[in-house]
């Protein structure tokens, strides 16, 4: 398992074949979501919001993805005082991740985490 | 008066702050937590003044946020849930009980009991809510992740905060007074060591509840009394010419001290916080063995190759031990048994344990900073001292108000006579006529104007 830490204002993990969208919205803490489709794997941070912030439409071929499946698989992810670490369970301690932030869907996201929070 | 409030806070909404003042009105007025005319009753547990000049009453509409744990509020919240928690203590004076037969049956008495569990949870929510709401956790923890995690944070754990605060001390211009203001502030949670915990010892539940006490067992020195925790903290403040009694240094004590203090009563009082307390224990022990070797560290470039450090010493070696059994021998058996679920717990309380010592770490240094300050020879004259000297060689004679917090950044300009600044134990400075001092907000002092002393008071 790799544990990544996150600066301020980073939202995009890649992992080898994985990448993960970090949800973020105020008072609310971090949750941490596949950012692959799982129909055929593609970018759902470039997708768009859906009813309300229940669903991600997946820009390849429009497959609507349930934001609650997501977070049923989100990573374990804590978020104190802006300091932000989430543990990836399918990569080795010694794996590099790309952390990086995408402005892609941020102002949805926050409406996302907001309406799904679970912290 | 107490049977009274008793009786009014049967029917009473919970959250009344009108309410909640009046019977801390009613539990402060208790003769032996008032304000006293001295900076401490030598010999006696049982005497702690929870309030003082400056309090106006509590509005618990709204909780404490992380930056007004320094406030006054705060020392008086932290007084009080301190007094309140460690009723399930046993104090006993060293000597002679007679003459203080009245304060211990006070303090133990039945009205104080129940008043202070009316007041407790009040005051729980309006001084823990802060680090509830900023610490978060999301997502399925499984034991693994959690191991992942712990591992990533020890390997790469060094104790910045605390080495930042022994570098406070050592760098200041009066080390060895920093450093008596720093063991001051310890001796409010070391000399009563492992009471909190001692609480999950109790009960039954399973071999979890033995592999606790092995970790109290080293606590308490396995009955051995030169060797329990609490009587190697007495002989580090015995070396300095400190006093070992708990709570001497009741009125000096910052309310980050004491929350830090309170936070480990209040996750062990109320069992329900059991698996945050795991986790709370784990950081703690895993971080306090780095911490120890950096006060050694301290202690010896302050006071010489000498300084007795052997408190510090035994957690440098048992601490490594108690981390592996806590994790090992507790959590990981927990998680097998429990499931999943209490991992949300165990992580936040690994995690507040964190912002709860960064809290208490931060409120002390500024207070040494500040204090130190006035040991500056680079200052105009009209802010330079005119002496600077410890507590115990203050007029004993001069009228002592009791401790504050100050909540705004406040000028004292003196007309007449002497103004001495009490910053705390081992720092008093004196001001005379003409000359002023800022004490800013976020840190404790009080005042002895000597009895011609006249006065101005700006704030900023």
């Amino acid at each position: 398992m790799l544990v990544v830490h996150l600066d301020s204002g980073e939202n995009f993990i890649e992992v080898g074949e994985q990448r993960f969208l970090v949800l973020q919205a105020e008072g609310k803490g971090c949750q941490t979501i596949s950012a692959k489709c799982p129909h055929r794997g593609g970018p759902l941070h470039l997708g768009e919001v859906e009813d309300g912030g229940h669903f991600l439409k997946c820009p390849w071929h429009k497959t609507r993805v349930s934001i609650p499946h997501l977070l049923r698989n989100a990573l374990p992810t804590i978020s104190t005082r802006g300091r932000v670490s989430i543990v990836v369970p399918d990569a080795k301690v010694d794996d590099m991740p790309d952390v990086c932030f995408r402005k892609t869907l941020l102002d949805e996201m926050a409406a996302l985490a907001g309406v799904n929070g679970t912290s | 008066m107490l049977t009274s409030v008793l009786n009014d806070v049967v029917e009473a909404a919970p959250g009344d702050g009108a309410l909640l003042n009046r019977c801390v009105q009613a539990y402060a007025g208790a003769p032996i937590f008032k304000e006293m005319d001295r900076a401490w009753e030598k010999d006696n547990p049982f005497l702690r003044p929870l309030l003082n000049c400056d309090f106006l009453g509590f509005d618990t509409t709204n909780a404490l946020s992380s930056d007004q744990l320094s406030s006054n509020a705060s020392l008086i919240a932290n007084r009080i849930l301190l007094s309140v928690y460690e009723r399930d203590f046993v104090f006993l004076p060293r000597h002679e009980l007679d003459e203080k037969w009245e304060n211990f049956k006070s303090y133990y008495s039945d009205e104080l009991r129940l008043l202070g569990e009316i007041i407790r949870p009040q005051l729980e929510r309006f001084v823990f809510s802060s680090v509830s709401e900023e610490v978060n956790i999301s997502g399925p923890w499984t034991i693994e992740a959690f191991e992942a995690y712990f591992e990533d944070y020890r390997a790469g754990f060094k104790a910045e905060g605390n080495q930042d605060l022994m570098t406070s001390i050592t760098s200041a211009r009066n080390p060895a007074a920093a450093a008596l203001t720093y063991l001051i502030q310890l001796a409010g949670d070391f000399l009563v060591e492992s009471s909190a915990m001692a609480r999950n010892t109790v009960g039954n539940y399973g071999a979890l509840q033995s592999e606790m006490f092995k970790v109290v067992i080293d606590e308490c020195g396995y009955g051995v009394h030169p060797v329990k925790h609490s009587t190697l903290f007495e002989r580090v403040l015995l070396s300095r010419g400190l006093d070992p009694v708990p709570h001497t240094y009741w009125q000096f004590y910052l309310p980050t001290s004491f929350y830090l203090n309170n936070y480990y009563n209040y996750i062990c009082r109320n069992h329900r916080h059991l698996f945050r307390y795991f986790g709370s224990i784990l950081q703690v022990e895993t971080a306090f063995r780095v911490a120890c070797k950096q006060m050694t560290d301290m202690m010896r470039a302050v006071f010489g190759q000498q300084a007795e450090t052997d408190y510090f010493n035994e957690h440098v070696h048992i601490d490594t031990h108690h981390s592996r059994m806590v994790l090992e021998n507790v959590i990981v058996p927990a998680v097998k048994t429990y499931g999943n679920s209490i991992l949300a717990d165990i992580v936040r309380g690994f995690e507040e344990a964190q912002v709860v010592g960064s809290i208490f770490t931060n409120g002390l240094k500024k207070q040494i900073q500040w204090a130190d300050s006035f040991f500056a020879t680079d200052c105009p004259s009209e802010q330079t001292p005119l002496r600077v000297i410890p507590f115990s060689e203050l007029d004993q004679k001069r009228r002592w108000d009791g401790t504050r917090m100050s909540d705004t950044d406040t000028i004292y300009s003196v007309r007449s006579g002497e103004f001495d600044l009490v910053t705390g134990y081992s720092v008093v400075a004196t001001f005379g006529a003409g000359q002023q001092v800022r004490v800013p907000a976020g840190v404790l002092f009080t005042y002895c104007p000597s009895a011609d002393c006249t006065y101005q008071v700006y704030q900023c």
